[in-house]
């Protein structure tokens, strides 16, 4: 009995082992992608590599009425510095992760869809429009959202422009 | 050193790191809320699939809402007691278990913000999840420590081998692109390095060169693998100041005392160097093959052409000294390879032009990887035909009686060159083998992590006399350790030196076991008669029978400095790899 339980979890770990190297050698192309939940506890040690962060992401939305488009705005301000601190506590780098991954997640589905249905629907644009929704002003009808990029350096760049959607309450 | 006191080091640093972590989700808890970016809204869409499961609705009501703040608050109390039993070094493997399960959640709740903190995490609290319930003792203990040192290893090779074959790394600009951003930038290490090229580069390679090369803890000793350690930590809380990753430094902090341990007290090199070219090389040679990229039947042929010569290679020459796998993973492999084979043929057809151009973008990439597979097989080629002209005789060999009984034997260490045969240099011991007992699955152990001697097949067999002959020497008073612990003062350990009779040629069978040896100085045996019992005494890897013959010389050295001889059992010359079948 202890044997088989050992001889089990010695194969499962090496299983995993080894779907960690494949995992990065991407040799079986979209195979992960079958199975979500799965490929996301199988561990990924890219680490800004080989192509490293390199540009923020900036998520601006705006309102739209029947005769009156109103400015963008944006979801969220970066903090000129960190505090001192953030070495040890830095609670808002989970907003800013999620973004970005949300982000990042989205421009990809773009690039590989010309579907724009099959984009609207894909689960990174979901989040963003769920989350642009509750930030809208419920007295305006419409609403749309883009996603630019830049860095301290550059001017910035548009890089996706959503739909224009209703506002529902 | 105690794998105990190690076990609550990293509970102790891991949990402290999840408790803060759980508090920093706690105070971003909108993320998690309804109109938040991750609202749970979308993120059941995710595991829509699991809607067909009948675990779903269990899972979905768990973490749903609102509902998942209350499981943060649970990680919260689970992380701060683990912490504070760590201290007082009591086992709970039931609040593990808890700990555990809640951060797989996580991937439940949301695929996004998850980085390799939280997947080095689940690594280091899955693996102590094992120890904690099989015990500190445990094979499956031992197991779990490999595999948290293996993973750490491989997070810090995979990262620098791709920062080594990005340009933007290797020239320093990454730094420079990283630092100028606002999410992870630093405006003060930004214009250091802006201005000074110097630096950039610098801090770029030793990045490079710390991840890359971290592998080496492996092979150190314990005083310098220590600063292996505290570079990697120092590296970390780097990343913690200058980036504001702070989760990475503690999670990551908290296997390196299960890693030390492991590198200084285990085999672990002994286990990871076979595990590596015996089992991930051809595996990784066979899925490449498997993928489906071939473009033309040349690039089928020699996908096919690389994975099948190291396979070869493995087989006629390999050395699967891997604990609990038997040469007989060798047929595995081969029917992966076929499988493998008239899969990527088939699909040749089914490559569509508009990928042939895309790959055409990293040509100089690909011809330095397949420069390197040419010379790769071009090696294996030569120790193919190198293992084959080993494999043969010298001549002049001596037939003698197989001397062990009833079972099947697998020679791991014979033939006529250094390739196949480790002894080969030794002059006494050219022709020397090595052999172990294997079962009917081909193991040569009853478990995957050997415990005790008894753990392997060949201990405590008798030992027949291999020829009919006189007793010139006998040893029967060394201890039998386990491995990896090993008597270097008494190479031979107990052992029986017999004069086969009308004959100027002795044999020696090593490794015996204590008080096992039934015969005297002087004795005259017969061929067949039980002389003694296997063990693992002397300079040995694991319990296995050394047997070797000699011609006598006036200096009386059986072991070193003496003439080998070729032998043969049922007229065939055995090497490694070899199989024999003893049925009586």
């Amino acid at each position: 009995m202890k044997t088989t339980a050992e001889f089990i979890i010695g194969s499962l770990l090496f299983v995993l082992f080894l779907a960690t190297i494949l995992k990065e050698l991407k040799f079986f192309g979209n195979f992960w992608d079958s199975f979500p939940v799965i490929a996301h506890y199988i561990p990924s040690w890219s680490f800004f590599a080989p192509n490293p962060y390199q540009v923020d992401y900036y998520v601006l939305y705006r309102n739209i009425n029947q005769n009156e488009v109103h400015e963008w705005k944006q979801i969220y301000q970066y903090k000129k510095m960190r505090p001192s601190y953030s070495f040890f506590w830095n609670p808002h780098k989970l907003f800013l992760r999620a973004i970005v991954d949300v982000s990042i997640d989205l421009l990809k589905v773009a690039s590989n869809e010309k579907d724009k249905k099959r984009i609207c629907l894909s689960l990174p644009y979901l989040y963003l429009l769920n989350y642009v929704h509750h930030l809208s002003d419920s007295q305006m009808e419409k609403f749309q959202f883009i996603i630019m990029t830049k860095d301290t350096q550059s001017e910035p760049e548009v890089v996706f422009v959503s739909e224009t959607h209703p506002i529902k309450l | 050193m105690n794998l105990i006191d190690f076990y609550f080091y990293s509970l102790c640093i891991l949990s402290f790191s999840l408790a803060i972590s759980s508090l920093e989700y706690l105070f971003s808890w909108n993320i998690f809320s309804s109109s938040g970016i991750l609202s749970w809204k979308v993120s059941k869409l995710s595991t829509a699939y699991l809607s067909k499961s009948r675990f779903s609705y269990p899972i979905h009501t768990l973490i749903k809402d609102d509902r998942f703040k209350a499981f943060l608050w649970l990680k919260l109390f689970t992380s701060v007691c683990l912490f504070t039993l760590s201290f007082l070094k009591i086992n709970s493997p039931i609040l593990v278990l808890v700990e555990f399960c809640l951060i797989m959640l996580f991937t439940f709740r949301s695929f996004y913000g998850l980085d390799g903190a939280y997947h080095m995490s689940l690594v280091v609290l899955g693996s102590l999840l094992l120890i904690s319930v099989f015990g500190f003792n445990s094979s499956i203990a031992k197991l779990a420590v490999y595999y948290i040192t293996a993973q750490l290893i491989l997070s810090y090779f995979i990262a620098g081998i791709k920062k080594l074959l990005s340009k933007v790394w290797r020239n320093g600009s990454a730094m420079e692109l990283i630092f100028r951003t606002e999410a992870f930038g630093n405006k003060h290490i930004f214009k250091l390095i802006n201005n000074n090229k110097f630096i950039r580069v610098f801090s770029s390679w030793s990045v490079i060169l710390f991840e890359t090369f971290f592998f080496l803890i492996i092979f150190l000793d314990n005083r310098l693998a220590i600063y292996f350690f505290i570079i990697a930590f120092l590296f970390h809380l780097m990343v913690a100041i200058f980036m504001g990753l702070n989760n990475f430094l503690l999670v990551f902090a908290s296997s390196y005392p299960i890693a030390f341990y492991c590198v200084h007290s285990t085999n672990f090199l002994y286990l990871a160097i076979p595990v590596f070219f015996y089992l991930i090389t051809p595996i990784l040679l066979i899925s490449w093959l498997w993928n489906s990229s071939s473009k033309t039947v040349i690039d089928w042929i020699f996908r096919m052409s690389v994975a099948g010569i190291y396979l070869i290679n493995i087989y006629i020459g390999g050395f699967l000294k891997i604990s609990g796998l038997g040469y007989i993973t060798t047929y595995f492999l081969f029917l992966f390879f076929f499988v493998s084979s008239l899969k990527s043929f088939y699909s040749i057809s089914k490559i569509k032009k508009s990928q042939k151009r895309k790959e055409s973008s990293s040509k100089h990439l690909v011809r330095i990887c397949y420069s390197f597979l040419v010379l790769f097989t071009g090696l294996s080629i030569w120790e193919i035909s190198s293992a084959i002209k080993g494999s043969k005789s010298p001549g002049g060999e001596i037939e003698l009686q197989f001397p062990l009984k009833s079972g099947s034997y697998y020679v791991m260490q014979g033939g006529n060159n250094n390739l196949l045969n480790h002894h080969y240099d030794v002059p006494g011991q050219k022709y020397a083998l090595d052999i172990v007992k294997i079962n009917k699955f081909g193991l040569r152990v009853k478990k995957l992590m050997p415990t005790v001697l008894d753990d392997y097949n060949i201990f405590k067999t008798n030992l027949y006399s291999p020829v009919s002959g006189t007793v010139i020497k006998i040893s029967n008073t060394s201890e039998d350790f386990l491995p990896p612990k090993v008597d270097t003062n008494s190479p031979a350990g107990n052992y029986i030196i017999l004069k086969i009779e009308n004959t100027d040629k002795a044999i020696l069978l090593a490794h015996l076991m204590k008080n096992s040896i039934r015969v005297s100085n002087g004795d005259k045996v017969k061929a067949g008669q039980l002389i003694g019992q296997v063990g693992n005494s002397g300079n040995t890897s694991e319990p296995h029978l050394h047997i070797h013959c000699v011609k006598i010389n006036k200096r009386g050295d059986f072991l070193f400095n003496a003439e080998s001889i070729p032998m043969t059992f049922d007229k065939s010359f055995l090497v490694r790899n070899s199989v024999y079948n003893s049925i009586e």
